[in-house]
């Protein structure tokens, strides 16, 4: 079994400037999400966040709690949108453990309780050195 | 709902995109979600970043609300490895404005790093 502490949790919020840098690295500069002008005039009534930008904190929080480990495979699904400047939480929990292997459940809430990511990923932890 | 923009979409319509990251890239995205350690090769959320982009961009575009995406890790990409990313039609329901897209990503030599599914809502 691993000792990595489960569930863990994480608060964090993101600004319009993490917005536009991620549309920066990925190349999706779509409107909904760098342009507040034409955001305004959607049904959301402002910019949202990336999907992925959301899974980019999943996964440095994954990488903080197991360095090393691999990830194999990962669903998402993005129910709610994101808004900048509010204080979102990420939830990590455990699934499942076989040996080294395991299957995580992960969630992002916003402040009203609306769920903006839900995913569950699986990783194999890097064998433990025997002393 | 406006299915103008639904109704041209076929099953079987592909998009892509090439893509090579550098290792500023990745010391960005580490910096971008206050992770303080060194990435061996390409953080997946930067190979996921463009599937988000050919379907937000491109296929089926601007409107495209996301709902889904599965995906299987098969190998890390590397720093400055040409990769080619595509997005395909694979079904179309009408009745709900949903589009479900097979999504890939391959490296050098067309060695397979990522490969799965999305599931989009299009309704502009």
């Amino acid at each position: 079994m691993n000792d990595a502490s489960i569930p863990c949790e994480q608060h964090f919020i993101l600004s319009q400037e993490d917005f536009d840098q991620f549309a920066r690295l990925s190349g999706d500069h779509n409107p909904i999400h760098v342009d507040p002008e034409f955001s305004a005039r959607t049904s959301f009534g402002r910019t949202v966040s990336h999907g992925m930008l959301l899974f980019s904190v999943v996964r440095s929080l994954l990488a903080q709690t197991w360095p090393g480990a691999v990830l194999h495979r990962q669903n998402l699904m993005f129910p709610s949108p994101a808004y900048a400047d509010e204080l979102l939480a990420l939830m990590v929990e455990q699934q499942k453990a076989e040996g080294n292997r395991l299957v995580l459940k992960t969630t992002i809430t916003r402040p009203d309780g609306e769920t903006c990511l839900t995913g569950e990923c699986e990783l194999t932890l890097p064998e433990k050195e025997t002393s | 709902m406006n299915l103008n923009r639904f109704d041209a979409l076929r099953e079987g319509q592909s998009a892509s995109l090439n893509r090579t990251f550098t290792a500023q890239d990745v010391r960005e995205w580490c910096e971008l979600c206050q992770l303080e350690q060194s990435w061996p090769g390409i953080p997946e959320p930067l190979i996921a970043g463009l599937f988000s982009c050919l379907l937000g961009e491109d296929l089926p575009g601007h409107g495209t609300n996301y709902l889904k995406q599965a995906m299987t890790f098969h190998s890390p990409a590397d720093v400055g490895e040409p990769l080619q990313v595509s997005v395909t039609v694979s079904r179309l329901r009408r009745d709900k404005a949903l589009v479900n897209l097979t999504t890939l990503c391959t490296g050098r030599g067309g060695r397979l790093i990522c490969d799965g599914e999305a599931l989009v809502l299009f309704q502009h």
